[in-house]
């Protein structure tokens, strides 16, 4: 896909691009006082010192070899789309490997070889040092950023090649049907008549449990379609259709049905009927005329069966989130591209602010592991769950006493820290916007400004809080005669 | 201030302490716990220090004695486990005080990466002095500690001489009224020591306050007003420099131009009237003005030498009649223009 004289150029222009941009944010830094002096020497070490070319050319090295390790793929979306969920991914590694090592590296060494002594002399605050260090950090993180998400835009129409432009996803906003909410009475029905037709399953399940599978198989069985029968889903749509939009399907035909096996639909989206013949959970896109709807826009499928005959299909079921939407473009892929590199920028922010203060008390060996094994165990999502706390939380479901001991109430509250930890860690899990973006769905302005609010303010603010009130009760000038 | 448990500072007690002096501290202690907080060495013992305006005050004692300990709590670094501190009229580490100090750390520890220019430009920028005025100072001590030709060298290619005469400059970017100096001559060649001595006389003549701490007692009784005599944390004496070294038991006379006669003469009359004579001896001259005089006619002759190049010039704005003090350069806005070169 690029020879080696292009892959040198784009190399050199990047990395050029990045040095003018970080010349910039230090002239920028010159009108921050005490501030952005000391941001302005974490920027000089990052350069002088190697950390911050280094990064570069692992970054955009990696960047520009992705196109050609995905040509073995043949299928341009999914290339294209490899493209934008690895080199994302990437930019993300290489950004918080260079956050962690050069926070906690260089805080850590102005502590060891006592530079920060004289620096705390001088009329600066602790906290104020140590938000120059995370402004400095974050204003690295924004500069190689910008540039490798720009350089991977660049890259993107020369992975999908001049005659596929239209492989490249937008961002489309996605549009669930509305269906009608599952009562409480057809929950009792459904389950009486389960307790009777197969007790030991639903016998052996808690209440609450019970009564949350059975909604889950009536809210599934409102949206099936038998054979020879047709159903109408409604959806709330903006008055216009634009060109580009699709009714995505992935339908369940049954657990033994295989691949191969197809049903034909037909399907009635105002005065057009279109016919579609669709696999099992394979994703089939029905495009829908473009211009003015009436709103609810409502499309009725009908399942006509098999494709070959002879085979019985049971129904379609639409199981999974993705089974049955509407997906209409909204935006560009530029445009969302950012809000997801906004989204991990802020992330960044958050691994800056967590090093600085990792390195305050802890040291640079202990600060740096900790902080991989978060950011590994955040992004991955998975934790060990507390034996004890699992034990509690089956006996609650159930609607058992647990016996009262000192034991296992501290138990109960390590579980309780335990969820809080979950939650928080899904969070983090939630805020990684890349999927979405390379699947071509919109990453909406309101997921932004949660991030923004959970992870950029509430979270770095606290730890950098946290920092100030830690750096300040430290002893410095070795401590020790 | 008073500390009423370790790094507890209780503000509300009533001070005793004179907040017209630049130091003063009574009975400041220092103890250092191990991990499960029981008392393992008291570095300071109850010390009782007070250093006033104007005053070159000289901290003296072996190793371990509580020097740097004691200079590390005046600058907020520890935090006293006793007693009373007061550093220009406020608490160790308050920016009231910190803006109008400067510190010379014993070792030289400044960033490597940056040049010289860039490092006295930083510690300028964090005492919020304008461009204009960052621009004139660091040109000043550059200067005036003779490194305007290494000025734009990373310090990682400096000599240890080079770097302590920069942290002298940086001491001094902010004009400061108190200036506390760990070991300052340490490192310098004889040129930088004298320089060093020099300056500190002139700026005790400019009005400063000046705390040195030093193992060169030489130096010590040459520029120090009174000094304190530190051993197992505790001030063994303090006193003018003059009244603790004169021995009312001897007595030294210097002459110029004495002939052997008049020698032997005065010897006679000496002896006569009952006073041991130990020696006469032709006076000699010190090592330190030699060598300065040998330097000084090699300059004079154009023989070049890398690194240090003159300097020792007390810079206009330290002096009295100076282009104003710290207050008066300081900006509270954005700076504009810039002196030093870029970072990056």
């Amino acid at each position: 896909m690029t020879g080696p004289v292009e892959f040198l150029l784009f190399l050199l222009g990047a990395s050029l691009l990045s040095g003018v941009a970080l010349h910039l944010s230090d002239r920028l830094l010159r009108s921050v006082g005490a501030i952005g002096a000391v941001a302005r020497v974490l920027l000089a070490e990052g350069m002088r010192r190697g950390a911050i070319p280094i990064a570069l050319l692992i970054l955009f090295a990696g960047l520009l070899a992705l196109p050609d390790l995905l040509s073995e793929n043949r299928i341009v979306e999914y290339r294209v789309q490899s493209l934008l969920q690895y080199g994302q991914a990437w930019i993300s590694v290489v950004l918080m490997t260079l956050t962690v090592l050069l926070g906690c590296g260089s805080l850590s060494e102005e502590i060891a070889a006592r530079r920060l002594d004289v620096t705390l002399t001088k009329p600066v605050g602790r906290g104020r040092y140590l938000l120059g260090k995370w402004l400095g950090l974050v204003l690295i993180d924004g500069v190689l950023l910008a540039v490798a998400i720009s350089l991977l835009l660049v890259l993107i129409p020369r992975c999908a090649g001049e005659d596929h432009l239209d492989a490249i996803p937008a961002a489309d906003r996605v549009v669930e049907p509305l269906l009608p909410a599952v009562t409480d009475e057809q929950v009792a029905d459904f389950l009486e008549r389960g307790r009777v037709t197969d007790p030991d399953r639903w016998d052996s399940l808690s209440a609450d449990e019970a009564k949350q599978r059975a909604r889950g198989a009536l809210s599934r069985s409102a949206r099936s379609i038998q054979p020879g029968s047709e159903r109408s889903y409604r959806f709330e749509v903006p008055p216009r259709l634009p060109e580009g939009s699709v009714l995505a399907l992935r339908p369940y035909l049954g657990r033994s049905t295989h691949r191969s096996i197809g049903a034909v639909l037909e399907i009635l989206s105002g005065d057009q009927i279109h016919g579609a013949i669709v696999g099992n959970a394979e994703l089939t896109e029905i495009p829908l005329p473009a211009g003015p709807v009436e709103q609810p826009l409502e499309i009725t499928i009908a399942f006509k069966g098999a494709v070959e005959e002879g085979v019985d299909l049971p129904a379609i079921l639409w199981a999974g989130r993705d089974s049955i939407r509407l997906r209409i473009p909204d935006d560009s892929l530029a445009a969302n591209i950012a809000r997801s590199s906004l989204m991990l920028w802020l992330r960044l922010a958050f691994t800056a602010a967590l090093s600085t203060v990792a390195v305050t008390v802890l040291g640079f060996p202990v600060a740096t592991l900790s902080l991989f094994i978060f950011l590994v165990t955040a992004s991955t999502g998975s934790l060990l769950v507390i034996d004890g706390s699992t034990e509690v939380a089956h006996a609650h479901s159930h609607g058992q006493e647990v016996p009262r001991s000192f034991g296992k109430e501290v138990l109960e509250a390590l579980a309780l820290i335990g969820e809080w930890v979950v939650v928080a860690l899904s969070d983090w899990e939630r805020h990684d916007a890349s999927s979405t973006v390379s699947t071509g769905i919109l990453v909406p302005g309101s997921d932004v400004l949660r991030c923004l609010g959970v992870i950029g303010l509430l979270w770095t603010g606290l730890s950098l809080f946290a920092g100030r009130w830690l750096l300040r009760r430290r002893e410095l000038g070795g401590a020790s005669p | 201030m008073a500390v009423a448990r370790e790094g507890v500072v209780t503000g509300r007690v009533v001070s005793t302490l004179d907040s017209s002096l630049a130091i003063d501290c009574r009975n400041l202690r220092k103890v250092f716990r191990d991990f499960w907080l029981r008392p393992r060495v008291v570095a300071v013992d109850g010390v009782d220090l007070s250093v006033a305006s104007g005053e070159v005050f000289g901290l003296l004692g072996p190793n371990g004695s509580g020097k740097s300990t004691t200079i590390k709590m005046l600058l907020g670094l520890l935090f006293p486990s006793g007693g009373e501190v007061r550093v220009l009229g406020h608490p160790p580490g308050d920016p009231r005080s910190q803006s109008r100090l400067g510190y010379l750390p014993e070792e030289s520890c400044f960033y490597p990466y940056l040049s010289g220019r860039e490092t006295l430009d930083f510690y300028g920028r964090l005492f919020g002095l304008s461009p204009s005025v960052r621009a004139e100072r660091v040109s000043a001590l550059l200067a005036m500690v003779g490194l305007e030709g290494a000025a734009d060298r990373p310090l990682r290619e400096y000599s240890k001489g080079m770097q302590r005469r920069i942290g002298l400059a940086q001491a001094l970017i902010n004009d400061p009224e108190l200036l506390i100096l760990d070991e300052p001559t340490s490192g310098l060649d004889p040129i930088g020591t004298r320089q060093v001595k020099d300056l500190i006389g002139k700026l005790r003549d400019n009005g400063k306050s000046v705390l040195v701490s030093s193992h060169l007692l030489a130096d010590m009784e040459e520029i120090c007003d009174r000094v304190a005599i530190l051993y197992g944390g505790r001030i063994q004496e303090v006193g003018s420099v003059s009244k603790i070294l004169v021995r009312d038991d001897r007595l030294e006379w210097l002459t110029s131009g004495a002939t052997t006669k008049t020698l032997r003469l005065a010897r006679e009359a000496v002896v006569e009237a009952g006073i041991e004579v130990e020696e006469v001896a032709p006076a000699r001259r010190r090592l330190e003005d030699r060598f300065l005089e040998i330097v000084e006619e090699a300059r004079d002759s154009g023989t070049e030498n890398s690194g240090v190049t003159g300097g020792g010039k007390l810079a206009s704005f330290l002096t009295k009649e100076g282009d104003g003090g710290p207050a008066e350069g300081r900006s509270d806005g954005g700076d504009s223009s810039e002196s030093a070169e870029g970072s990056s």
